[in-house]
């Protein structure tokens, strides 16, 4: 069998050796713990490793569920795409970190019913609910502070059940140059936190229901130079009630390619959405700049209200806009219009109030456009996010793999925003 | 096609006779985690399928037999039935989630291509009869996204025993009631589900609660068939 753990007997490896790890008082913990060298099991290693430490993970299908709560250790992948977490379309989390500090990298997570890797200070010792899933009755803000920094990097997550990677009631992170598919909500999310300090750069979403979704996630978030392509939907920004820190706002998005969001190897949006560049439901004071926005049948920007709150001081400047349905649609309904939007460049907008005054800095409300005024389009059946095509191999993490990264800093080095034109339409395309 | 329609109906009877009638002694347990995820993967799992064949017996004071296939990507299911007393055909099925679709004409099996002709359509009502629950729940049982384990494992849901369907190995649980989550049944009866190590349904009762009439339906993986749909239309 070598390195390919399987089910059953991993499970019982794991409970054997987490007995004989935790007798000697945790004075053996030690600083690398190679797997399978060292430990058979992801989760046996992170019983052995000190915080601050290195979990080397070898090549190998490891079917577990591997939860780390040893603060500022890393969990790395030798290869990228030969260090397979695999939900087996059974179980639930593929990485689910729940103490500060953590960074994974460097490795695979394919076929969780719920999340590849969840981010979240919301976990009561057993078990994290989040967004999405029955029963999840809300994030209490006081009793679950958010997690404190974290590095999800050179992560491939492919076929979960709802987000490929995601990080919510969290601050002080990052999640880059990894890639997501098959996400049956979306491939990549960042949720519930303000002052969030997040940098999301460099990743590659396809061929999930949406590609990226922000839902309360407000403040020093930065979504920067990502190929949000072939998706159902590019990416969302919207702020939810069922969700703590309404509404969403202040979110930079520069430099990203969102284009041909018309994938019919992809799982269905839930509100059965398809052809959409971004959406924006009750998001506020977002900047949306040099980003190239293209391909999206349906529209290339949507602007609505989410119940009684309204779409305000959303700014599209220095966009490419080419070959959508329309590229900017404000279908906000009568009980919440969109106000002090503005947008400058070349664009085809709708209602037109909006295009006649495309940046009205007196904040006037505007009466939004009817939805039907959005080209129909044939929408394809969903596939089940199981049976979406494995993506190509990703590039792995460059560099000595088996140096003990320095604990991550306490506040995020954010790249200059100014630096990101707008990218080619072949902008991170497979080669 | 009639040999073949009626070695099915036989496959289905002994697993019947074997599996669908638990003693009310029987022990019951809660689900493991193993076990829920399992059962919460069920109606995903159809879905991956994409097509299952059927064979349904719907007891009751005519008991009837449906040989044929859903397809869980449209919600379609097509079928022929009998009598499952006399093996006399009462014709073909057509239904999605909300429709169904009737031709009366006897038949030798449930032919494909379905015939064009002949098809009376009306609003699919599952509290009609025991028949149009039964193809109202089967047409439901496939769904893009999971049940959370979790839930599962804290509600009414419980294991009741090991079996073998057609020599695979599963475990037959109970689903739970509708009140405490939402379970995969469509309507309040209990479903009983046999499910393989891969959550995988082989075999579903639908009891109705009481001693009433019940549904026994077994679930197999063969060719894909293209389903006709003409829930839509209205013929003489």
């Amino acid at each position: 069998m070598g390195n390919r753990l399987r089910g059953r007997a991993v499970l019982l490896l794991a409970v054997g050796l987490l007995v004989a790890g935790c007798s000697p008082a945790g004075s053996t913990l030690k600083e690398v713990v190679a797997v399978p060298a060292d430990a058979p099991t992801i989760t046996a290693a992170l019983q052995l490793v000190q915080p601050g430490g290195l979990v080397l993970v070898s090549p190998g299908v490891y079917t577990e569920s591997v939860i780390i709560d040893v603060e500022d250790v890393t969990l790395r992948g030798t290869d990228r795409n030969g260090v397979i977490i695999d939900g087996e379309g059974l179980r639930p989390q593929g990485v689910l970190v729940v103490a500060n500090g953590v960074t994974v990298e460097n490795l695979t997570v394919r076929s969780h019913t719920f999340n590849g890797v969840l981010v979240t200070g919301l976990y009561d010792g057993t078990n994290a609910e989040a967004h999405g899933v029955d029963g999840y009755n809300g994030l209490d803000t006081e009793k679950f502070p958010p997690l404190q920094r974290f590095d999800i990097n050179h992560v491939t997550a492919y076929n979960n059940g709802l987000y490929g990677i995601y990080a919510f009631d969290s601050q002080h992170g990052s999640i880059t140059d990894s890639y997501a598919s098959g996400s049956a909500d979306s491939g990549f999310y960042v949720g519930q936190c303000q002052e969030c300090d997040i940098l999301v750069q460099g990743n590659i979403a396809e061929n999930n229901a949406i590609g990226f979704e922000n839902a309360n996630a407000s403040d020093s978030l930065y979504i920067l130079g990502n190929r949000w392509s072939s998706n159902r939907v590019g990416m969302t920004l919207i702020s939810n009630y069922q969700e703590a820190f309404v509404p969403q706002r202040a979110t930079v998005v520069a430099g990203n390619l969102i284009s041909d969001n018309m994938s019919a190897e992809s799982p269905t949006q839930a509100d059965g959405g398809f052809g959409i560049g971004l959406g924006i439901a009750g998001g506020q004071q977002n900047q949306v700049l040099n980003n190239r926005i293209a391909g999206n049948a349906r529209a290339g920007v949507i602007l609505n209200n989410s119940e009684d709150i309204s779409a305000i001081g959303n700014a599209f400047t220095g966009n490419q806009f080419a070959d959508n349905g329309l590229d900017i649609i404000d279908t906000s309904a009568a009980r919440a219009p969109s106000s002090a939007t503005c947008i400058s460049g070349l664009a085809v907008i709708l209602p037109a109030a909006l295009a006649a005054t495309p940046c009205d800095p007196t904040g006037a409300a505007v009466a939004g456009e009817n939805p039907s005024a959005l080209p129909l389009l044939d929408v394809p059946a969903g596939m089940s996010f199981l049976k979406i095509p494995a993506p190509p191999a990703q590039p792995s993490k460059t560099g000595a793999l088996d140096t003990v990264p320095p604990r991550l800093p306490g506040a995020v080095t954010m790249p200059d925003v100014a630096s990101f034109g707008v990218p080619a339409a072949d902008f991170l395309a497979a080669p | 096609m009639k040999r073949r329609a009626v070695g099915v109906l036989i496959a289905a009877s002994i697993l019947v006779t074997s599996g669908c009638s638990p003693a009310p002694t029987t022990t019951e347990e809660p689900l493991t985690q193993q076990q829920a995820e399992r059962l919460a993967i069920v109606r995903l799992q159809n879905l991956t399928a994409g097509q299952r064949e059927i064979t349904v017996e719907v007891d009751g004071e005519q008991a009837v037999t449906l040989t044929g296939w859903v397809d869980y990507e449209r919600h379609v299911g097509y079928g022929a039935v009998t009598d499952t007393e006399t093996g006399a055909s009462l014709g073909l099925v057509n239904w999605t989630l909300g429709a169904i679709a009737v031709r009366e004409q006897a038949v030798d099996g449930p032919e494909l291509p379905a015939p064009a002709d002949g098809w009376a359509a009306a609003a699919l009502d599952p509290s009609v009869s025991a028949f149009t629950a039964a193809l109202a729940i089967i047409v439901n049982l496939g769904s893009d996204r999971p049940e959370n384990p979790q839930l599962l494992a804290q509600s009414d849901a419980r294991w009741l025993r090991t079996d073998t369907v057609e020599n695979m190995a599963v475990d037959v649980m109970r689903g739970p009631s509708p009140a405490t989550t939402n379970s995969p049944s469509a309507t309040p009866s209990r479903l009983v589900y046999w499910v393989n190590a891969k959550g995988l349904l082989l075999a579903l009762d639908v009891g109705t609660g009481g001693t009433a009439d019940a549904t026994h339906a077994l679930f197999t993986d063969g060719e894909l068939v293209e389903l006709p749909d003409f829930t839509a239309q209205t013929d003489g």
